[in-house]
């Protein structure tokens, strides 16, 4: 097994065996603990880094390949550990087989579920995202949790395998696996050292993401039979296989067939959507996040927020857009985009009137995801392109703020905004960095989130208007950006400028003399800094990385729309040659 | 060529770096010296924008840099997105209203920045504020250079949110200050709102715009000027209307016109060099050079759209000048008066409402941007040497007669305020008189005739205002008796070298630059003539309109206004003392709404900011009770279901027995009934 | 003589089990109610012996031995549970045991409650041998 395959187990399974390591060791060796965290998460990081740059070098055979294939378009993802069948075409390129590997972990009649990992260019920079977050993640804990140290780092490395193992699998149930396997460290972590209302949080926050996975599954399973029917009786689990058999069955120009796909396919993106819907959150299934980010500790909350809203959104991306594409634009489009618009407008307003700065951040995460969203359902290059930007650059800003309203609240054990005033002239460099993280939040150019929302809102307006429909999600969206500016810009001046009011802190709970931010919180910030703006200035290679694999998506769409205006302008009796365009006979 | 076309990156670069370093290195390494990289980077890129100059003037075509090929087949050195249709690159450009705007900006900002060392001088036992202040400077200058450089719209809108960062950054430098803190955040959220719009009409822009057949569809990169001055004569008038109108929008924002002006006074909060290089010379004048840049756009679209621009230009002027009559607070009659003057910029701009005037348009609106840079940066810091020396007060009404006591901040703030009022033969003068005249053709040319007449009474009138208000707060500050406050303390004597010589050097700026580059030698119009509008309208040729006749009558009755105007404000504040009181008195009603700013902000805030923010708690309130019970509701279902089925469980034995035979029989009975079928 | 017909075995199969039935879910004394219980087991036996004779095979009845086995080793446990339970609470009423219902559930109280049983005399004592007696007089008449 070559290098970068190997690679890609060991960063799934570091994590997990560090976890399990750690959580043997007992709470009383808190410092050996840490340590091993963080290099866990350092080694993770810098794993995922190598794998980085070495898919960056395929990128442009893939381009030209990817260009080649606008008919049958799927997911090919690369370093596939296990043997995949591969294919050796001119010029040296080789090619892996969208069927999956040898590795088969349980046989299921003629089917396997397959242990299907790989890179392409949509994972790569989610992978990197959530090994990047881990790092914060372990340093900010590390005066703050002080009971059961040893099975909090261990959920914390358990919750990282599972991040990962979702972002990196290509088989369904393997996806599906992970999904529900991240819930439950969260759960832990929230329930035991979260706030006042834990219980309450963790719970409603597991219940609520279960029920609609368990939809999820209900889709998956209803997508892996109707292949299986349809397809000469093969049971195959591997997404980019389901991709190419979906989008197969599509073409055939049998009036039966599409009837059978319409339905199926209105079936399996409803359900896929209520477990992702959930996941995003899209308003109105939102109200587990507020009382979720509060309640949770600051590791969990950047977790939450960094990493798992966008698992949602990745899943809209990996399996309703290209497993369900009819119906994806036909009702997902206005459904979703409706939505998010509306969450967009919403998340700002209510985030504008919390008190919390931590429930404040939560609203603004569902302002941002809303814009996210919307310029997925864009189904363009620019507008996906933009969306996936818009997930690494929310997960790094919104890290940011998170890390730093989590690094206040252990000096002053509050968050509420009142108690709070011109903390700038107190702690100097908390208001340079949260200057800055908000800045990079409200999308300005320069900074890395403007490269998220700028394509996104220029996805959905050529959308719109190429289909001569007034602009209404990109206005709304530009609107957007203003609140968000409203809001951040309120709650900066209320808490860092303006006369000095330190809260008072309750003498039982002061250990240290507050101080500005320590060496290890500076390790923890200034990186993610620097990031910002390396990505704000410098995005193009990260673009072009996710081109192939957007262009795929994008070519799924594209096929439906023309085979969307042909069922618009057919008549009962046309005759389609296999490339979906149609001839009056 | 080429090497002047590598200068151009090192402009926008240089002030770059110094930010950095003085943000970095500036507390503990700089220290007290902290303005030194501010003040070098500065002064070299106003070294290089003469290079840039020259390079322009000897080249017929503008100078690009980050090309690999230029349009209209783009290819970019750096590219910065590219995505689907999404093509944006790192470019710049250099021609004639550039060089301009890169002269004006750096040579003010220089002296400004020199200026600093004095003003702030008192922030430099903080050693961090004072590094902050220089280094955000320095990032302002660099956004700014920026603004004016960039070769695609994109780039011009992230240096135009650049340059609003910067002034909420300095506007809110002594973010103790609650009032500072207020005031910085509604600068970015005014200029925001605007910016919404500027970024719609880039959007619209970028999809409207059709390539000629026989390619048809978006061309992707029509975000490029040439590419978009290119093909805008052959789009379909309304969407060049929306695109203009949006543009618009945003310009009106971040110039601080009607009805976006509200965060200018309040901007004052500022340190006085801030509200001197932000509010007066340059960041304000953004707005302005976008119409120019844009000007093609405007002009290949309907003549209304130019109209409303007048319109707002000279509106806004009236009612700046309108509410500066009454302000006690010599900031804030600045401030106003630099809302009127950008007024008569987008009234001089607006009136190229024919092909044989846009080249005069332009010509006058940018010629009163580059006077109005140098006299109204001289007033603000001449404000702020007389605000140093009376201990941070600048309430007109708390000290006076201080002729005598300041006499180099006195000469030159009466420059400054000569300059504005427009007397001859200071520049700011012919500036004036230009757009007047520009104005006045336009009010005989062929697309609203009417309209363009009424405009020039207003200027006119408003020119009138000028002088009075201007001069009214000169005689309210440096004549009458010596008082002074008691703030002052022992600060009351004039300010240090450092502070006088940029006064000095505006102060001959103020004067003789208006009449030395336009009237005398034309140089002005013909560097913008031949080597702008060639350039921006390729196949047109624009008739070589700039005549260099002069409109003596004009020029007479709007002197004649300004003399009129000084002549009054001295007559009411020199001769005779007591006569305001007793206008004021007759005039209560008109006073207080003048004196209340017409009450606009009230408007706003019970409009707007208060629905938004009542909408935003109920929407709270909405989704912790409402959404959230919904959801809990949904939760508990389980629960309820278990209550209803709760009672079986009552531990009698018989109980169950009976429930056990009951079903028993329910089943038997299914049985019986199935096979008797 | 024809041989009765099956149905009237099975009625009175039925008849047993429904006595049973009744009686089962109806009485409150624990004896009573496993006689029923047995009675029930009875009626089934007895209809399993007339299927029997009808099929003119053993199956039935082999079956029936089973019953009868199941039913005697029930009657052993079950009076070994009654056994506990009156030590319990001194009674053999089943409405007393009710305490494995849910938590908030009201307990079956009797609406007219039983008549209380009369308290029994003492029972008449000799006094043990070799102790002088507390009385003088004999007060019993035995």
């Amino acid at each position: 097994m070559d290098l970068p395959r190997l690679e890609l187990l060991i960063i799934l399974a570091l994590p997990l065996v560090a976890g399990i390591v750690v959580g043997l060791m007992g709470p009383q060796r808190g410092r050996a603990i840490r340590w091993i965290a963080a290099a866990t998460t350092a080694a993770t990081l810098l794993l995922t880094l190598h794998v980085a740059a070495q898919f960056m070098r395929f990128n442009t055979p893939r381009a030209a390949q990817a260009e080649k294939r606008v008919d049958t378009p799927t997911f090919r993802p690369l370093f596939v550990p296990g043997a995949p069948g591969v294919t050796l075409h001119e010029g040296n390129i080789r090619e892996e087989n969208p069927h999956g590997t040898s590795w088969n972990l349980l046989p299921l009649g003629p089917g396997n579920i397959q242990f299907f990992i790989g890179i392409d260019g949509i994972n790569l920079w989610l992978v990197v995202l959530t090994a990047v977050l881990g790092v914060p993640v372990v340093l900010v804990s590390w005066n703050h949790i002080s009971v059961r140290v040893n099975e909090f780092y261990a959920w914390l490395l358990i919750l990282q395998t599972a991040m990962l193992g979702i972002f990196l699998s290509f088989d369904i149930i393997l996806f599906y696996v992970f999904f529900e396997l991240s819930l439950v460290p969260l759960f832990f972590l929230i329930g035991i050292w979260g706030g006042p209302e834990r219980r309450y949080a963790a719970g409603k926050f597991f219940i609520y993401t279960l029920t609609g996975s368990l939809i999820t599954l209900l889709g998956v399973l209803g997508v892996v039979f109707a292949c299986y029917t349809k397809n000469n009786n093969e049971l195959t689990f591997s997404i980019p296989r389901l991709v190419e058999i979906v989008h197969a069955r599509l073409r055939i120009p049998n009036e039966e067939e599409r009837q059978f796909w319409a339905n199926v396919q209105l079936w399996v993106f409803l359900a896929l959507t209520a477990g992702f819907a959930v996941k995003v959150p899209l308003v109105p299934f939102h109200t587990w996040l507020p009382l979720a980010h509060v309640e949770a500790p600051t590791a969990g909350s950047i977790d939450l927020a960094g990493v798992l809203l966008k698992v949602g959104a990745y899943g809209f991306l990996r399996l309703c857009v290209p497993l369900a594409p009819d119906v994806s634009l036909n009702l997902g489009l206005p459904l979703v985009s409706t939505l998010a618009v509306v969450g967009i407008i919403y998340g700002a307003l209510c985030a504008y009137a919390q008190d919390d700065i931590k429930r404040l951040v939560a609203y603004s995460s569902v302002s941002h995801l809303g814009l996210c969203m919307l310029g997925m359902f864009a189904l363009n290059s620019a507008g996906i392109s933009g969306s996936i930007m818009q997930m690494i650059n929310h997960g790094l800003s919104t890290s940011g703020l998170f890390l730093i309203v989590g690094m206040l609240y252990e000096r002053y054990h509050t968050r509420k905004i009142s108690d709070y005033g011109g903390m700038a002239a107190r702690l100097p460099l908390f208001g340079v960095f949260m200057t800055f993280i908000c800045m990079s939040s409200i999308g300005l150019p320069g900074l890395n989130g403007f490269i998220g929302e700028l394509l996104s809102l220029m996805g959905v307006f050529e959308q719109q208007w190429q289909r001569d429909q007034f602009p209404i999600y990109a206005v709304i969206g530009a609107f957007g950006m203003f609140l968000g500016a409203w809001y951040l810009m309120t709650m900066l001046r209320r808490v860092f400028f303006g006369p000095l009011k330190e809260p008072p802190v309750p003498e039982h709970e002061q250990h240290d003399p507050i101080t500005d931010l320590t060496g290890r919180e500076l390790t923890a910030l200034v990186p993610l800094a620097i990031l910002c703006v390396v990505v704000g200035l410098y995005p193009q290679p990260m673009l072009d990385t996710m081109r192939p694999d957007v262009k795929v998506i994008e070519d799924i769409a594209g096929n439906a729309r023309k085979r969307v205006v042909l069922a618009a302008q057919r008549g009962p009796a046309v005759v389609e040659n296999d490339r979906g365009e149609g001839a009056a006979p | 060529m080429s090497k002047t076309s590598a200068l151009l990156p090192v402009i926008v670069a240089l002030p770059f770096l110094a930010s950095v370093f003085t943000a970095f290195f500036g507390p503990r390494l700089l220290r007290r010296h902290s303005h030194w990289p501010c003040i070098l980077a500065t002064a070299t890129a106003c070294v290089l924008s003469c290079f840039v100059l020259a390079g322009v003037v000897r080249s017929e075509q503008p100078i690009l840099a980050g090309y690999e090929e230029p349009p209209p087949s783009v290819r970019y050195d750096f590219t910065w997105m590219k995505a689907g249709s999404v093509d944006i690159g790192y470019t710049l450009r250099a021609d004639g209203l550039t060089a301009i705007m890169l002269l004006t900006v750096t040579f003010v900002a220089t002296w400004i920045a020199v200026f600093s060392i004095g003003y702030m001088s008192h922030e430099r036992e903080h050693n961090a504020g004072y590094a902050r202040f220089f280094a955000e400077m320095s990032l302002f200058i660099c956004s700014m250079l920026g603004l004016v450089l960039a070769d695609n719209f994109i780039l011009v809108y992230a240096f135009w949110e650049g340059v609003g960062l910067c002034s909420y950054l300095l506007v809110g430098f002594w973010f103790a200050k609650p009032a500072a803190a207020a005031a910085a955040r509604k600068a970015l959220l005014v200029t925001r709102l605007g910016d919404v719009g500027f970024i719609l009409g880039i959007l619209v822009l970028w999809m409207g715009f059709d390539r000629p057949a026989p390619l048809g569809g978006p061309d992707p990169s029509v975000l490029n000027f040439d590419v978009a001055f290119r093909l805008a004569p052959a789009q379909d008038p309304a969407i060049l209307a929306l695109v203009c109108l949006l543009f618009l929008c945003g310009a009106v924002g971040k110039s601080a016109q009607f009805p976006l002006y509200v965060w200018l006074p309040d901007a004052m909060e500022g340190p006085t060099p801030v509200s001197a290089l932000i509010h007066a010379a340059t960041m304000v004048t953004a707005g302005v050079y976008l119409i120019a840049r844009s000007m093609p756009l405007f002009h290949a679209a309907p003549p209304y759209v130019l109209m409303i621009v007048a319109s707002i230009g000279a509106f806004t002027a009236m009612l700046a000048a309108l509410i500066a009559l009454t302000q006690p607070d010599l900031k804030r009659v600045l401030a106003y008066s630099t809302i009127s003057q950008i007024g008569y910029m987008f009234l001089a701009l607006g009136s190229a409402s024919s092909g044989t005037l846009v080249a005069a348009a332009v010509v006058a609106g940018i010629f009163h941007l580059v006077t109005h840079a140098f006299f109204k940066a001289l007033l603000f810091l001449s404000a702020g040497s007389v605000m140093h020396a009376m201990g941070n007060v600048i309430d007109m009404r708390r000290f006076s007669g201080l002729r005598y006591a300041m006499p180099t901040t006195h000469w030159t703030f009466l420059c400054g305020a000569g300059a504005l009022a427009a007397l001859p033969p200071l520049s700011g003068f012919w500036s004036k008189d230009e757009i007047l005249g520009v104005t006045l053709k336009a009010g005989a040319a062929e697309h609203y005739p009417g309209v363009y007449v009424v405009l020039f009474l207003m200027g006119l009138l408003t020119a009138g205002l000028t002088a009075f208000y201007t001069f009214r707060a000169y005689f309210k500050t440096f004549w009458g008796e010596l008082r002074i406050p008691p703030e002052a303390g022992d600060h009351a004597h004039e300010s240090p070298e450092v502070m006088l010589v940029p006064l000095r050097v505006l102060a001959v700026g103020a004067v003789a630059l208006g009449f030395v580059i336009q009237p005398l030698t034309g140089w002005f119009s013909g560097l913008l003539e031949h080597h702008w509008a060639n350039v921006s309208f390729p196949g047109q040729p624009l008739p070589h309109v700039v005549e260099h006749g002069h409109n003596w009558v004009l020029m007479f009755i709007s002197s004649m206004f300004g003399v009129g105007g000084v002549f009054v404000a001295w007559f009411m504040y020199v001769c005779q003392p007591g006569l305001p009181e007793r206008v004021v008195r007759g005039m209560q009603g008109l006073y207080q709404m003048s004196l209340n700013k017409f009450h606009v902000d009230e408007i706003y805030y019970a409009l707007f900011a208060k629905p938004l923010s009542m909408m935003a708690s109920v929407f709270k309130v909405f989704d912790q009770y409402v959404v959230d019970s919904v959801v809990d509701l949904v939760g508990s279902v389980p629960r309820m279901i278990g209550m209803l089925l709760r009672p079986i469980q009552n531990g009698l034995v018989q109980f169950y027995a009976l429930a056990m035979m009951l079903g028993l029989t329910v089943f038997l009975g299914a049985l019986v009934i199935r096979m008797a079928r | 003589m024809n041989p009765p017909p099956l149905h009237n075995f099975l009625v009175v199969g039925a008849i047993l089990f429904t006595l049973g039935t009744i009686g089962f879910l109806t009485r409150r004394n624990l004896i009573i109610m496993f006689l029923c219980a047995e009675m029930m087991l009875q009626g089934v036996a007895v209809n399993l012996v007339a299927f029997a004779r009808h099929r003119g095979n053993l199956q039935g009845q082999s079956f029936t031995l089973f019953i009868i086995t199941v039913a005697a080793c029930e009657a052993g446990i079950a009076l070994a549970l009654f056994l506990t339970l009156f030590r319990n609470r001194h009674s053999l009423d089943i409405s007393l045991w009710q305490d494995l219902r849910e938590p908030d559930q009201e307990p079956n109280v009797d609406e007219e409650p039983l008549p209380t049983p009369e308290p029994q005399k003492p029972l008449p004592q000799l006094t043990p041998a070799g102790h002088e007696p507390t009385q003088r007089q004999e007060t019993s008449h035995v």
